[in-house]
């Protein structure tokens, strides 16, 4: 699974860790979603979207 | 960084089908070799029957533990998890309380003090305790890693029928119980090693005639330290990280299937080393040291004594647990 949260953090220029406080998990669990190597739970991925004012569908894509 | 997706690949549904088919025949084994088979003196091939149904039956039984539902699919995955949790935590409990009260209280208090004294102690028999001998003999069942995977699989049974839940309702104490319990075992660890040293210099056991008190005193330090390293270690793996999340929480599972899958070969290969050892009384090999069976009984056994201690196991756990989040914090720094 593919996602733009690198992108869109890069958009709004905010840290891993400013994103990180904003929706209640650690940074390295931003790191590890950014690098594609945990894929969130659909309560994130919601809170992630809602964040970003973005629907899941465009954050997250399946390969 | 390592990928935290990668899930460890389960066998075949048809494999859990088999291993719990090939575990009720092993069991049936155990039981027709324990029950019928021994009365049978001069007789050792059924000594082999015990060896294979012992090592093959918890050979299945993990076989079973690791293959697939019928339909394998994410939320399986959650109540799998969830049943791991539970299993270990039912294992960690149960260790604890038959080690410290079932044998390090009963041995503390009855044998040393009675052989000490001449028979003249005050000590607690844990047998005149009915209720609680049971108690403790039930929970010590689930120490063993056949009655620990049998509940695992069980439990997957139980909870995908009447469902886990998707929301993860953390069992952790609260983080700062990690630090307290860092300092329990560190200093019980310290206050064994001085034990130990007075233990080298002095035998305090000797004194029992002049200073009762002190005796008594060394005893029950003796039974504290190791109640004090348990709770320390269990402190620091039963509590939460700083930030304890989803993430945090999918590597704690992760490293729990590894600990499962660690403790069920130690036990089969002690089971192996039991096994050779009762063959090799019966076979009565003339020269001990020319045989195999002794010096794999020894390799297990040491192996046995350090590493299926589950404490021991429990340290090596949270020191893993440190390592993987403190590496990927780096990482995530040096990406930042």
């Amino acid at each position: 699974m593919k996602n733009n949260i690198r992108v869109e953090r890069a958009i709004l220029r905010i840290s891993q860790q400013d994103l990180a406080n904003a929706i209640g998990v650690s940074r390295q669990t931003i790191f590890a979603i950014e690098n594609e190597k945990f894929i969130p739970s659909t309560e994130l991925a919601l809170k992630l979207s809602a964040y970003f004012g973005k629907s899941v569908n465009d954050l997250f894509q399946l390969d | 960084m390592r990928d935290y997706k990668k899930q460890l690949t389960l066998l075949p549904h048809m494999w859990q089908v088999v291993g719990l088919v090939a575990f009720a025949v092993m069991f049936a084994c155990e039981v027709i070799q324990s029950t019928v088979l021994k009365q049978y003196e001069g007789e050792n091939w059924y000594a082999y029957l015990e060896m294979a149904a012992l090592v093959l039956g918890n050979s299945f039984l993990l076989v079973a533990c690791f293959s697939q539902e019928r339909a394998e699919d994410e939320y399986v995955t959650t109540v799998r998890y969830r049943a791991l949790t539970i299993s270990v935590m039912i294992l960690i409990v149960s260790c604890g309380i038959t080690e410290i009260i079932g044998w390090r209280f009963h041995r503390f208090t009855t044998l040393q003090t009675i052989t000490m004294m001449k028979g003249e102690g005050d000590g607690f028999m844990l047998w005149d305790y009915p209720v609680l001998y049971s108690l403790l003999g039930i929970l010590g069942y689930f120490r063993y890693a056949p009655n620990l995977e049998l509940l695992y699989i069980v439990l997957v049974k139980i909870l995908k029928r009447i469902g886990c839940g998707t929301v993860y309702s953390s069992l952790l104490l609260p983080n700062r119980y990690k630090k307290t319990g860092w300092w329990l075992l560190g200093v019980s660890i310290v206050l064994v090693l001085v034990t130990i040293v007075i233990n080298k210099y002095v035998n305090v056991l000797c004194w029992y005639g002049k200073m009762l008190w002190l005796v008594k005193l060394y005893l029950w330090v003796c039974l504290v330290l190791p109640l004090m390293a348990y709770t320390g270690v269990f402190m620091v793996c039963l509590s939460r990280e700083q930030q304890e999340d989803e993430f945090i929480r999918h590597i704690r599972v992760r490293l729990l299937v590894v600990f499962v899958i660690a403790y069920a070969l130690l036990s089969i290969f002690e089971e192996l080393n039991l096994a050779g050892r009762h063959l090799y009384r019966l076979i009565e090999q003339p020269t001990i040291e020319n045989h195999g069976y002794y010096l794999y009984s020894h390799i297990s056994r040491q192996l046995l004594l350090w590493l299926m201690w589950i404490p021991g196991i429990s340290v090596v756990y949270a020191l893993v647990l440190r390592k993987v989040l403190s590496n990927n914090l780096k990482e995530s720094n040096d990406e930042k």
